[in-house]
């Protein structure tokens, strides 16, 4: 609806604004934006050096695939990190309540309420060595496989904020699971890696890993134009079915918070 | 009716653990649940307008209450409705209407000025531009925060931060007010200027406000009905008037003497509860209060006599260990 | 006797967070995992040596770490930055009669053995399926000198995020800098790929920093694979950088206490 565009607006003008008022904050975060986005071109690079192709995929592949993450990354934490690094404090704290009598969807109110500009970085960088990379190595790509590789970046993003908001309702029972959203991290750089070297894993951790492995891999897949119409169906299908069972759980979990606290 | 309570009680469930390494070690596999009834049945109504004093030791339910009443929690049993509304449904419409400010919980972007967070509460209740900009100068003026605005919210002192506290959470005109320890935490003079605020901002608005405290002098100045719970349960409902003629079963006269007199003497005439020569403090029968004093003035050298209501504090104090017999 | 006492009511606080140390442990498990899948790969196209690595060797190399990443790192500085600094509790420990380092370190322990234990749990759940692949070197000379060089790396772990956490003193925003230390140490931990298969300059950076001394050569050591002659240099290191820590460490709480008793919280 146009009025949560409206209160977004605002939310977006008020982190301007709050940038300003810690300018040392913002230089470390875009420091530490650069750095990571830095770590992964440096280690992919250095992993696949010796290696021409891995798993059906050509080095180059690879190494996009890591510019993809880049950009995929960046935006998640440009938009959500530091929401869900705040959520886990919310619910210790008992500033959840503040939330909830607010007349705004407490889902989107506690999604999108902080916003990290420094993360900027990492796109550009993500952008930047996208560009790169298809200019090195004569990368065919056509005005369709960008837009469609943009279109699944979106869907990609859905997917991955309903698993990290899935995940992240699990601390309003153990408020102390702050950590939880490191373990995140650690898993949403799983997408950096191709699909098919999960396989190696048995089935039934391999099924479990599945939303995730789709997220960057089948968006490059689409620009290099090597994909099956399953794999966009794939992304976004788990993304509408993940989403929606986010709000659900979600609900659930605010039952249980408004029913055992005092 | 605006707040309407009908056998309303919130239990839950807290675990035990024993003290110690092996205590530890036994929550691990298994834990004993307690059932803790915070609110026990409670019923009460509240008119428009009304300013309604909640008084009770700490732990008696009140904060349990009021978030009941917001909607933050699910009741147990019972019907609550406000506004028309059941509250932990938490309906748009109802949730634009109401207000909960809980002493030390803040909603202040820290490093902004306030004036950022009040046009944030804008956009999210929806308020319009000319609503806006009179309710603010109103509670600007009110709360006399004009040139502190622009500041950020991290350099105000605590007083003022309260200020600008009030003013992010009644931005949105609401017509149901609930307060929580409004005055925990401050000074003396901040307390009394917090105090003068809500009495104002009550009769100004029509506002309902149901307001908590452990505090006598809220008590005192603000409601003039006072609902009493301890235990989860309400001990009394009814103007503060009422209270004291019911409970207090007694009157308290001071005297000032102006030779000394031995105190079995004074204690012949009603209990003598202090005395600290030249003064005494004796307690009487409410019925025999005039005849006392008459008796006080006869036997004794007095100088100065003074026939009191008991305190408000000690009446409720009475209340409660009375209601724990 | 007190200091035991300390201790054991700090194990128990520790039962009560089984749930977030067992996040702590999963996080310390996915990274390398992840790495040897990827190597697998590789080695797979490439066939079976690079640079004097194989696929045990790698493997080994990988699982140790996950070991090494849930002991040696130290996460004390959180708590030293969130809630002693930020929500004011270091005031209480100006008034005990403790070293806050020592009171720290017990704080620490616990954890670091919880997971510890969970990581070697791993690593001899991975040795029973894939049997004698993963090597570790088990004569009691070279064991003794290996569990020194760990012992080490932890206290050199435990100092460097001891004058992290107290950074949080001087910058507001601490999550940016306990980041870029987090990827510098992973780098140059060894956690991306074996120190010795970097290139030279970075190589020799490398080993020039606290990171290799906290993980790269206690993962070494207890595997196997580094070489008897290197050990006395390596062992100079770790104390060197375990001194200068310390130092850092000691001038840095003086002015610490300075600065957060002048400005009041």
């Amino acid at each position: 609806m146009a009025r949560y565009i409206r209160i977004y607006q605002t939310l977006l003008h008020l982190n301007i604004s709050a940038l300003t008022a810690y300018r040392a904050n913002f230089t470390t975060n875009v420091t530490s934006s650069i750095t990571w986005a830095l770590f992964s071109i440096f280690s992919i690079v250095l992993l696949t050096a010796r290696t021409s192709e891995v798993f059906g995929w050509r080095r180059e592949e690879i190494l996009f695939l890591t510019a993809a993450y880049s950009i995929l990354i960046g935006i998640f934490h440009m938009v959500f990190s530091k929401n869900f690094e705040r959520f886990s404090r919310l619910v210790y704290y008992g500033q959840l309540d503040g939330i909830l009598l607010k007349p705004v969807d407490s889902q989107f109110l506690v999604s999108f309420w902080l916003v990290n500009y420094a993360s900027l970085f990492r796109i550009i960088f993500g952008v930047g060595f996208a560009a790169y990379l298809i200019h090195q190595y004569h990368i065919p790509v056509s005005p369709v496989s960008v837009v469609g590789f943009i279109v699944l970046v979106g869907v990609g993003l859905l997917l991955l904020y309903s698993v990290w908001f899935l995940v992240a309702s699990l601390t309003i029972w153990y408020p102390r699971l702050s950590n939880i959203v490191q373990f995140m991290y650690s898993v949403s750089g799983m997408m950096r890696y191709p699909q098919e070297m999960y396989r190696q894993f048995a089935w039934y951790i391999f099924l479990f890993l599945l939303p995730i492995t789709f997220i960057a891999t089948i968006p490059v897949k689409v620009l290099f134009q090597r994909y099956v119409f399953v794999d966009i169906l794939g992304l976004a299908g788990f993304a509408l079915v993940l989403f929606v069972a986010s709000r659900k759980f979600w609900n659930y979990a605010l039952r249980f918070y408004t029913s055992a606290s005092s | 009716m605006v707040i309407s309570v009908s056998h309303l009680s919130k239990h839950y469930q807290t675990f035990q653990k024993e003290p110690g390494l092996v205590g530890s070690l036994k929550s691990l596999f298994a834990r004993k649940y307690q059932t803790v009834k915070a609110v026990n049945d409670v019923s009460f109504d509240i008119g428009e307008g009304e300013l309604v004093g909640f008084i009770g030791p700490n732990g008696a339910g009140k904060t349990t209450t009021l978030k009941c009443l917001s909607g933050l929690l699910y009741p147990t049993n019972g019907k609550v409705s406000v506004l028309g509304f059941t509250p932990y449904e938490r309906k748009t419409a109802f949730l634009k209407q109401i207000a909960l400010v809980m002493g030390q919980k803040n909603q202040l972007w820290w490093d902004l000025p306030a004036q950022e967070t009040f046009l944030l509460n804008k956009e999210i209740y929806e308020i319009p531009d000319g609503e806006y900009q009179k309710t603010l100068s109103d509670l600007v003026e009110l709360l006399d925060v004009e040139d502190l605005l622009k500041v950020q919210v991290r350099k105000l002192s605590l007083g003022e931060r309260m200020k600008m506290e009030l003013i992010a959470a009644l931005i949105h005109s609401p017509k149901v007010l609930f307060l929580d320890e409004p005055t925990i935490g401050l000074d003396v003079v901040m307390q009394k200027k917090m105090r003068d605020f809500i009495e104002v901002y009550n009769r100004l608005n029509k506002s309902t406000i149901l307001l908590t405290s452990h505090y006598m002098e809220d008590v005192r100045q603000l409601a003039k009905r006072v609902i009493i719970i301890d235990h989860g349960k309400i001990l009394y409902d009814g103007k503060l008037d009422s209270l004291v003629k019911k409970f207090a079963k007694y009157k308290v006269l001071s005297v000032v003497l102006e030779t000394y007199v031995a105190p079995d003497k004074l204690a012949e005439v009603g209990e003598l509860t202090e005395y600290n020569f030249p003064k005494a403090v004796i307690r009487v029968s409410r019925n025999a209060s005039n005849v006392a004093a008459a008796e006080l003035l006869q036997k004794f050298p007095v100088d100065d006599l003074n026939i009191e209501e008991p305190d408000i504090e000690d009446i409720i104090r009475d209340v409660f260990t009375q209601a724990a017999k | 006797m007190r200091y035991v006492r300390i201790f054991l009511l700090h194990f128990q606080d520790t039962f009560a967070e089984r749930a977030r140390s067992f996040v702590w442990f999963l996080i310390a498990l996915i990274n390398p995992l992840i790495l040897l899948l990827f190597w697998r790969g590789a080695f797979l196209e490439t066939g079976s040596t690079l640079a004097g690595w194989n696929l045990s060797t790698m493997a080994s190399y990988y699982l140790l770490l996950i070991i090494a990443g849930a002991f040696l790192s130290v996460h004390i500085d959180e708590k030293i930055a969130y809630y002693d600094i930020q929500e004011g509790a270091l005031s209480s420990y100006l008034i005990r009669p403790f070293s806050y380092a020592l009171w720290n370190f017990f704080i620490e322990l616990p954890y670091r053995i919880l997971q510890g234990a969970f990581g070697v749990a791993v690593f001899l759940i991975f040795r029973l399926i894939f049997g004698p692949m993963i090597a570790i070197r088990t004569d009691w000379p070279s064991l003794s000198l290996a569990i020194l060089i760990i012992v080490l790396g932890l206290l050199i772990s435990f100092f460097f995020k001891m004058i992290l956490g107290l950074s949080a003193l001087w910058t507001t925003d601490y999550s940016g800098l306990e980041q870029f230390f987090e990827v510098a140490g992973l780098i140059f931990g060894g956690f991306v790929i074996p120190l010795n298969l970097l290139p030279d300059g970075v190589q020799r950076l490398a080993f020039s920093l606290p990171f290799s001394y906290i993980y790269y050569f206690p993962v070494t050591a207890i595997q196997g694979t580094l070489a008897t002659a290197d050990i006395p240099n390596i062992l100079f290191g770790q104390i060197f950088w375990l001194a200068a820590l310390y130092a850092t460490y000691t001038l840095i709480w003086r002015r610490g206490i300075q600065k957060f008793t002048a400005v009041g919280q």
